[in-house]
């Protein structure tokens, strides 16, 4: 394959090449909430590439090799030899048909010759856990699952996914790629500890808790924060909540905040958490953080790749870039430094990372840096 | 700006450039708000766990003094319900536990070096206890089982008894030891049940329930040693009325008074039983004809005689029909029923006589 990238600032960074556009060609487009930023650049990309695939979502930070860009866009071609591309969209009208979206997206997608699927989902009114749950309903592990659900710098209030050349909330759209000759490996790791006590889940509702040991789960994070408070909820992602596995006290799945409700007294989260489920707030640890992205890459299986074009697409937490702030880009450097000198390392920061996970299939993972590797065999 | 960075500009008098002043500035607001939270979460929870061990400390306090409490109870109860005891094979008592006091009234001292007989009641239930003690010495264990024993102050305590056999190095028994529980309550209760569950509540003779079991029993005695026995089914007359011109309560103190006139003519160890309002039978066991008829006359009599209830005088009579075993029936429904068919004749023949069926 043949890979190309560019980055819109207040202009591009380079000229745009036209050559690389064909029906084999996926481009992926990560940038700015912000419309009036990115509506122009994204028009061109789309005149330009008008024969290819194109996919994109909004962040909260883009990113291009070590570097963290803010209210850029960044576009990644890349040219397949062999490999297939197809892709599949759909509207999201009530979080409720979440699974019902992921059954229906893979059920669109499934072929024999299915290697891997990329999905890129509006980050605030998704359940990504259900989402996720819909893809591994077809799936399964047969084809590798990734993917992320889209930001919006830390404001939580509009994300958009690209949908035939135009930027819109409500989405989910997935792309599958085709064929033997290309190769997809992953890896995603947290890094975060758990803090405090434990405490059962005593009411909630999907992805929305109301109460924790029968106290208001808005009130235990307010005292937490403290004067940090009255940045909810975007504060409330330096203490995301671990949820202990019901069968392996051990794994902790940790779940982001993506919204409160001051009259409800709630919290939505990026995934499901059931009513009894015991959990415990977790915190951060710059340099532990720093260590498990530098894990992350570890975890890619590159044995196979020889000399191709390598890219990967690493999707990062929201939470990880507020706490980590200026030293934020030494998770770009530290995933790097496990890859080959000429990886082209692009991505975004995120309301959610979709990796595979466990015995089931993928599954939406919070807090993580979350890597996806893709090469294609030489022509 | 930060405090410590205008500080550190104004000692060193260093020229930065603007945009990374910024940067570094930002990097020490940032530590600081770092810091704050840090300190002030990590205040938060320890807040949380302090309560959290207090409300354990608490709740496991509360457990312990439950469970001691408990435990206090089960030593109060033992000492109260149990003792130890242990003979040799002559069944001298070699060790007693203090607590046989709590139960049978004796120090240890009163009974140690004496036979363990010395405190058993010459109850019918301890007649199996050397059957048993034989048992233990030839190094069989042995169910649970209760005796009666004699407390100091003269009364009968009833114990459970749980012993075994202790053997010497060859396997021989050299001792039994054992457990006493008291059951005297239990099986004091159990008594009175038994006693309620075959007696007549009023009377205090046997009830229905009895009679059929008693005669069982008196069937099979008289099929296997060819003895025969008489049914006398007594329906007294005119108790109805009694009833109803003196009320209830007159009527159950008439029958009370015709149960003790007929006591005072049948043998204690009759069987006399109340088997409904005003109808008895007596169970006359290997006695001739002639006896019995007249025992039926004096009866009638003795029922003759007014009665005074309340300082009120009632006169009633009675109708007695009497069936034989075998000659009248084999059977307790067939000789009850024949008994029951001659007295009714009898009332057809004006009442206050007797029939033999």
């Amino acid at each position: 394959m043949k890979l190309e990238h560019y980055t819109f600032g207040d202009t591009w960074n380079k000229v745009i090449d036209s050559s690389l556009d064909s029906p084999q060609t996926l481009v992926l487009v990560f940038g700015s909430s912000n419309l009036n930023t990115v509506k122009k650049p994204l028009q061109e990309i789309q005149t330009h590439f008008s024969n290819s695939v194109i996919i994109g979502a909004s962040t909260s930070g883009e990113i291009v090799m070590d570097e963290l860009k803010e209210d850029s866009l960044v576009v990644t071609v890349i040219k397949f030899y062999t490999t297939q591309i197809k892709l599949a969209t759909h509207p999201v009208k009530d979080a409720k048909d979440s699974f019902n979206i992921g059954e229906t997206l893979a059920q669109t997608l499934q072929e024999e010759s299915l290697k891997s699927i990329f999905i890129l989902s509006d980050g605030l009114n998704v359940n990504g856990s259900a989402l996720t749950d819909g893809f591994n309903s077809v799936i399964g592990k047969k084809s590798i699952i990734s993917g992320g659900l889209a930001g919006d710098a830390a404001t939580f209030s509009d994300t958009w996914i690209l949908i035939n050349g135009e930027a819109k909330s409500h989405y989910v759209s997935a792309v599958g790629l085709y064929g033997d000759n290309v190769h997809v490996s992953y890896g995603s790791k947290g890094g975060w500890d758990i803090f405090g006590i434990k405490r059962n889940v005593t009411k909630s509702e999907d992805n929305v808790v109301y109460e924790l040991d029968n106290q208001p789960i808005l009130d235990i994070y307010k005292k937490y924060l403290g004067e940090q408070a009255k940045d909810l909820p975007a504060s409330g992602l330096l203490f995301p909540l671990g949820v202990y596995d019901k069968m392996d006290n051990e794994k902790i799945v940790v779940r982001t905040i993506l919204g409160i409700d001051e009259e409800t007294n709630s919290i939505t989260f990026a995934g499901n958490i059931p009513k009894d489920s015991t959990v415990c707030l977790m915190k951060s640890n710059n340099d532990r953080l720093i260590d498990a992205a530098h894990t992350s890459s570890h975890q890619l299986l590159l044995q196979e790749h020889q000399t191709e074009p390598l890219l990967v697409i690493a999707i990062s937490c929201i939470g990880r870039k507020l706490v980590l702030k200026q030293r934020v880009e030494e998770e770009l450097e530290a995933t790097l430094e496990n890859l080959p000198k000429e990886t082209l390392q692009v991505g975004f920061y995120s309301y959610g990372e979709i990796s595979p996970s466990g015995l089931l299939g993928c599954d939406l993972h919070n807090q993580t840096m979350t890597l996806t590797a893709l090469w294609e065999n030489d022509a | 700006m930060h405090k410590l960075l205008k500080r550190q500009l104004k000692k060193t008098a260093a020229t930065v450039d603007e945009k990374f002043l910024t940067l570094i500035n930002q990097a020490y607001v940032d530590a600081d708000e770092d810091r704050t939270l840090l300190e002030h979460s990590l205040e938060v929870s320890s807040q949380e766990m302090r309560e959290l061990y207090e409300k354990l400390e608490h709740s496991a306090k509360k457990q312990l003094q439950e469970s001691k409490d408990k435990y206090e109870a089960l030593v109060y109860e033992l000492r109260n319900s149990y003792f130890f005891y242990a003979y040799d094979t002559s069944s001298i008592l070699t060790y007693l536990s203090e607590s046989i006091y709590n139960i049978l009234g004796y120090s240890p001292e009163e009974g140690l070096g004496k036979p363990f007989k010395v405190f058993l009641n010459n109850h019918p239930m301890n007649h199996t206890i050397p059957q048993l003690a034989q048992n233990l010495f030839a190094g069989l264990t042995q169910d649970p089982h209760h005796v009666a024993f004699n407390h100091k102050d003269g009364s009968v305590r009833y114990v459970e008894i749980n012993s075994y056999p202790v053997f010497d190095e060859n396997d021989v028994v050299i001792s039994v030891e054992g457990i006493a529980r008291d059951v005297t309550i239990q099986y004091k209760t159990q008594e009175k049940l038994s006693y309620l569950s075959n007696h007549d509540p009023l009377t205090g003779i046997a009830n229905r329930y009895n009679l059929y079991n008693k005669l069982e029993h008196i069937i099979k005695d008289s099929k296997r040693n060819k003895k025969h026995f008489t049914l006398m089914y007594i329906d007294l007359d005119k108790f109805k009325e009694v009833n109803d011109t003196l009320g209830h309560d007159s009527g159950d103190i008439l029958l009370k008074q015709v149960v003790q006139r007929i006591q005072k003519e049948i043998r204690g160890n009759d069987v006399f039983a109340r088997i409904g309002g005003d109808e008895f039978v007596i169970v006359l066991i290997d006695i001739n004809k002639t006896y019995i008829h007249s025992l039926a006359e004096k009866i009638l009599a003795v029922l003759n005689e007014p009665f005074v209830i309340l300082n009120m005088q009632a006169s009633i009579s009675a109708s007695i029909g009497l069936a034989t075993y075998p000659d009248n029936g084999e059977d307790i429904q067939t000789l009850l029923k024949n008994a029951d068919n001659a007295m009714y004749k009898v009332k057809d023949n004006g009442k206050n006589g007797f029939l033999h069926s």
